[in-house]
């Protein structure tokens, strides 16, 4: 009868160290939340393209392995993003960073800054272009030539670069500003560091290219 | 051979990705990727930019906060020495030149410095010193303090080596629509270099470098016919751009002809570099040209297909291997790049790494999932300030 009892005993034992082994080798916790997670990005962006699109046949985790962001996806507050522009529009009303669904833009307005943008971007990449040019000539000792005679451009298209580089600097300098009044508690010293020096760097660049326009004829050449 | 893998490389090894470089972009490039189907890993600083992510920008996901935090960057972590040194902007010169904390490292300045000539005689003698000039923030945040990207694979002696920097001797003419960048010399000089020091690295068994793309075939130019039909006014024009008034606006048929030119003479010196030095060489041209051609096609494993993808950033029902940018590839895209170079590499040393999913990359890649049509953006002020962010980054 002993023996019996002892028998039992033990084979129930084997079973359940048996059944709690196979548990903690099968447990489902890990790959259920994998799989949410897998597919919280996209309900996230409420996407509606493919809507017929089949997941991958990827185990979540090697989804996780190639690409870690899916895993902890961005979290986005819509409605404190909106906040945060109308606020910073309030203030600086002007500012060259406000998206347009913040402003009230005629037809005319926006054709004119799609014209700012081609004038600015020729004009940006002509000079990136003669620096590379330049670079490539360059000789220890010598200056660079007086004159460029490949870009000649007219006072008001020069204007027009020159408004754009202070306009865009200015409203640069003005976000960060507001960036470092409302969140520099929480930065790492890192970017603090790396803020102040740029702030200081991009207003002698603005100094200087207020002193340029002002320099730039009002007549045609 | 996959011990200890190195990176050398430009803004694609590093995943810049239409303007950001952040540390969810870093993980999804295409170095990184074939690592890990290597079951291998490289450790690398990562960034939270700079510039800014349009795609996140212009789907109203980053507010005033998030862009003023992007533009200035920064590190999210960091390590002494980087085993994958890839940085936006470079080229072989850069490689071999700009650390993360000087732009040159072989620049000198001459400074007068006083002594005692004798007890009786104090005077100065002119003396070479370095002049060392902050270099960009890819390389500050990038390298730190480890050296030039040279400079830190000879430190961490890799078994294998990802060293494709060709991209940047070539694409600053589609930026500039301008064939002033091209420096045949320097190319040749500094490519010859790299691989003769990459060579001299004990530790070394193997790697892998890649051809340039057609640079005038990017999603960034688009061609452009003169309603006047005058021939230098014609031909590929930035996107961004409604018309041409200037020769200097566009790439005309002769100047994309030199630019082929010039890139046939870069690919054949990859090609014959790849043969000399026992390297695995992915042709990305010709790759390129095929999905220019013919799209890749993306299929489920179940038969299932969203179309081919082309040689663009995503649209309505048109997928796309680009960036909001233009020119660098989204994760979709790198997904592509990794499994060419993973061919290469199987091909070479007779590896069986596996490939990537690429429709899993397709399924998982957002802009593709939800593209974002970028000529309704032309009028947002930031567009125009990511473009010139581009000009002077790839120069």
């Amino acid at each position: 009868m002993n023996n019996k009892k002892t028998m039992i005993l033990v084979s129930l034992f084997i079973i359940i160290a048996i059944s709690f082994i196979l548990y903690l080798l099968l447990k489902p916790e890990k790959k259920e939340i994998a799989q949410n997670e897998q597919e919280t990005p996209y309900k996230q962006e409420k996407q509606e393209l493919y809507l017929d699109a089949p997941k991958p046949n990827l185990d979540p985790e090697e989804v996780f392995k190639l690409w870690p962001d899916l895993q902890n996806p961005q979290k986005v507050n819509k409605e404190e993003i909106e906040k945060q522009w109308i606020e910073f529009a309030r203030k600086y009303p002007n500012n060259f960073y406000i998206p347009t669904k913040y402003l009230n833009l005629t037809e005319e307005q926006l054709q004119q800054r799609q014209k700012e943008l081609e004038t600015f971007t020729y004009l940006e990449s002509k000079y990136a272009s003669i620096k590379s040019k330049l670079n490539k000539e360059a000789q220890p000792g010598v200056n660079g030539p007086e004159a460029i005679k490949e870009i000649n451009p007219e006072p008001e298209e020069q204007r027009t670069y020159f408004q754009y580089k202070v306009k865009e600097l200015q409203s640069r300098i003005e976000l960060i500003e507001y960036w470092l009044e409302n969140e520099g508690a929480n930065l790492n010293s890192q970017q603090k560091e790396l803020a102040e020096q740029d702030l200081q760097q991009w207003k002698k660049e603005l100094n200087e290219y207020n002193k340029l326009l002002k320099e730039i004829p009002l007549n045609k050449k | 051979m996959f011990r200890k893998p190195g990176v050398m490389g430009d803004s694609l090894s590093q995943g810049f990705y239409g303007v950001i470089v952040e540390k969810k972009t870093q993980d999804w490039a295409y170095p990184v990727l074939v690592v890990k189907q290597a079951n291998s890993s490289v450790i690398y600083n990562e960034l939270k930019g700079p510039y800014v992510n349009l795609e996140d920008v212009l789907k109203g996901n980053c507010g005033v906060f998030c862009i003023a935090s992007s533009i200035i960057g920064g590190n999210q972590k960091t390590y002494d020495v980087p085993t994958h040194a890839g940085i936006t902007g470079a080229n072989f010169t850069s490689a071999l030149k700009t650390s993360g904390e000087c732009e040159d490292i072989t620049a000198t300045k001459w400074v007068k410095e006083w002594y005692w000539k004798n007890w009786y005689t104090y005077t100065y003698r002119w003396v070479q010193v370095p002049d060392c000039q902050k270099p960009d923030k890819f390389h500050q945040l990038g390298l730190r303090k480890a050296g030039t990207q040279m400079q830190i694979m000879e430190k961490i002696k890799p078994s294998f080596v990802f060293a494709a920097l060709g991209q940047n001797h070539v694409l600053c003419t589609a930026l500039h629509t301008s064939l002033d960048c091209l420096d045949e010399p320097r190319f040749r000089r500094d490519f010859n270099e790299v691989m003769l020091r990459l060579s001299r690295i004990d530790t070394l068994k193997g790697g892998i470098i890649f051809t340039v793309p057609n640079v005038t075939a990017i999603a960034y130019l688009e061609p452009y016919r003169d309603p006047q039909g005058r021939a230098n006014y014609s031909g590929l024009k930035p996107f961004y751009r409604t018309s041409v008034s200037n020769p200097n606006q566009v790439l005309d048929a002769n100047e994309v002809q030199q630019i082929k030119q010039f890139l046939t003479m870069v690919n054949n010196e990859i090609r014959n570099k790849a043969a000399a030095y026992n390297f695995a060489l992915a042709d990305a041209e010709l790759i390129f040209d095929d999905i220019r051609e013919n799209g890749r096609p993306i299929r489920a494993p179940n038969g299932w297909s969203p179309g081919n993808a082309g040689a663009n950033w995503p649209l309505l029902n048109k997928p796309g291997l680009f960036s909001l940018d233009g020119v660098h590839p989204n994760r979709y895209g790198h997904a592509v790049l990794a499994n060419e170079l993973i061919k290469a590499i199987n091909q070479k040393y007779r590896f069986n790494i596996p490939l990537i999913d690429e429709y899993a990359a397709w399924y998982y890649d957002s802009l593709n999932r939800n593209p974002v049509d970028l000529k309704r953006f032309l009028t947002e002020n930031i567009i125009g300030q990511a473009i010139s962010w581009l000009i002077n980054v790839f120069t």
